[in-house]
């Protein structure tokens, strides 16, 4: 029965089972994986608002802005490089509706071939940190780690927890921004740098925008409406009672700045 | 050349007798039984209305492309935890959806609301949840992600696509399995 199709089939069958024999091996190269790594976590200024979450309701729901460094050597863990990993920050903590509540702060995919070195400073949080109700003021145990998740060429999609976590508290009071001051004071009590707000380049040079928070002691969040393109959005959000974590990247690097100095000019209610 | 095929598959049912042709439609039933059997043992083991998924949208490249396929459990113990990969449906909606979990609230007693993200998506799902709902529950969930192989399900996809195709391949093994004698 040596016919073009019986020998057509053989071909195709030994094919497939030489691609499932390979598949198995991608799998089995995977599985046994040592994923643990060390990762370092800090937490620089922290504060949190009372505001109204448009998104879900109009019921004021705590919302959290966490400035953080982070790093690991990730790549050194993996004995097999991976189609990618999808690396995320977590923030767990309890609060009194809640029994766990866990947030991703901040993600990351890292494909293969790119670097797998995690060095961050002062990073804004990627989503916005609502809670469920207002259990942030005053939590004093709010955990983060740095987890990801492997994707294999085929197989199991392990998820790892680095080891190392960071433990921070959030502020007993809310804080609360005036910005008809702070675009006063941006525009006419800063002249010098009259050039970066005329220039409304997104990616304004991280000098000057560590010089404007030198003298003007704000806050990143704060400074970042600096950009006039940004402007508009945050008059925008101003009204809405809140200017926002930074969607965008890269992030500007920054010192985190602590607010219990603020300058005089920049009103700070509670 | 296709003279020559068409005159060996006729050779081969015309020399079967009755008894023969039976047992060919015997043996059709028992390998769409099988794999019948095979499917819902899979749903018991695992737990989940459906156990093997195809990707169909690129919302989480680059961990899952269009036509990868998906192995899911859904214990009821294992918690939902951040980062874990979930399958879930939305009423009104025929296709499950995979993404991420990023938010999770969970309390006391168990019952547990988050939010879910495409890793190639900008935004969080609220957008694709029916109308008013700003959370899934577990109730909404098919199941977890646990491993996956690329390309396999692309066959499946193209099934979809193109209906035609669909039929030609389920009447060519038909036939095959019907005519070829072992």
């Amino acid at each position: 029965m040596n016919t073009f199709l019986s020998r057509l089939n053989t071909i195709f069958a030994f094919t497939l089972s030489v691609m499932a024999g390979l598949t198995f091996l991608c799998f089995l190269s995977t599985f046994f994986n040592d994923h643990k790594t060390l990762v370092s976590i800090n937490t620089g200024k922290i504060i949190v608002k009372s505001v109204p979450d448009y998104s879900t309701s109009r019921e004021k729901n705590d919302l959290g802005f966490v400035v953080f460094d982070v790093q690991s050597d990730i790549l050194s863990s993996l004995i097999v490089p991976t189609t990618s990993l999808f690396l995320y920050l977590t923030a767990e903590y309890t609060t009194q509706n809640h029994k766990l509540n866990q947030i991703v702060m901040w993600d990351k995919i890292i494909k293969r071939g790119e670097n797998a070195i995690i060095d961050y400073k002062s990073m804004n949080t990627k989503y916005y940190f609502w809670d469920y109700g207002n259990g942030l003021r005053g939590n004093r145990n709010v955990t983060m780690t740095l987890s990801w998740n492997v994707i294999p060429n085929a197989g199991t999609l392990p998820k790892v927890m680095g080891e190392g976590s960071h433990r921070f508290a959030f502020p007993d009071d809310y804080t609360y921004f005036d910005v008809n001051h702070l675009e006063f004071l941006t525009l006419n009590s800063f002249p010098d740098h009259h050039d970066l707000i005329q220039n409304g380049d997104r990616n304004v040079n991280s000098h000057c925008l560590r010089k404007v928070h030198l003298t003007t002691k704000m806050s990143p969040n704060c400074y970042r409406c600096l950009l006039s393109s940004d402007l508009q959005a945050y008059r925008y959000n101003s009204m809405r009672g809140w200017g926002g974590p930074e969607t965008q990247e890269p992030t500007p690097p920054s010192t985190p700045h602590n607010l219990s100095t603020p300058h005089p000019n920049l009103t700070l209610g509670v | 050349m296709g003279g020559l095929m068409d005159f060996g598959f006729l050779d081969d049912v015309r020399r079967m007798n009755k008894r023969q042709l039976y047992y060919q439609v015997l043996n059709f039933g028992m390998i769409v039984s099988s794999a019948l059997m095979i499917w819902k043992g899979l749903m018991v083991v695992t737990g989940s209305e459906s156990p093997i998924v195809v990707v169909l949208s690129g919302s989480m490249e680059p961990a899952f492309f269009r036509g990868d396929l998906l192995f899911l459990t859904n214990y009821q113990e294992e918690p939902i935890r951040v980062g874990d990969i979930v399958v879930f449906k939305i009423e009104g909606r025929d296709i499950p959806i995979v993404h991420r979990v990023i938010k999770v609230h969970e309390k006391e007693n168990g019952t547990v609301k988050f939010l879910t993200k495409g890793d190639n998506n900008s935004v969080d799902d609220r957008g694709l949840y029916a109308p008013g709902q700003l959370w899934l529950e577990k109730k909404d969930v098919v199941g977890r992600a646990q491993g996956f192989v690329p390309y396999v399900g692309i066959v499946t996809i193209l099934m979809n696509d193109y209906p035609k195709f669909k039929y030609l391949i389920l009447a060519c093994l038909g036939a095959f399995v019907l005519i070829h004698r072992e």
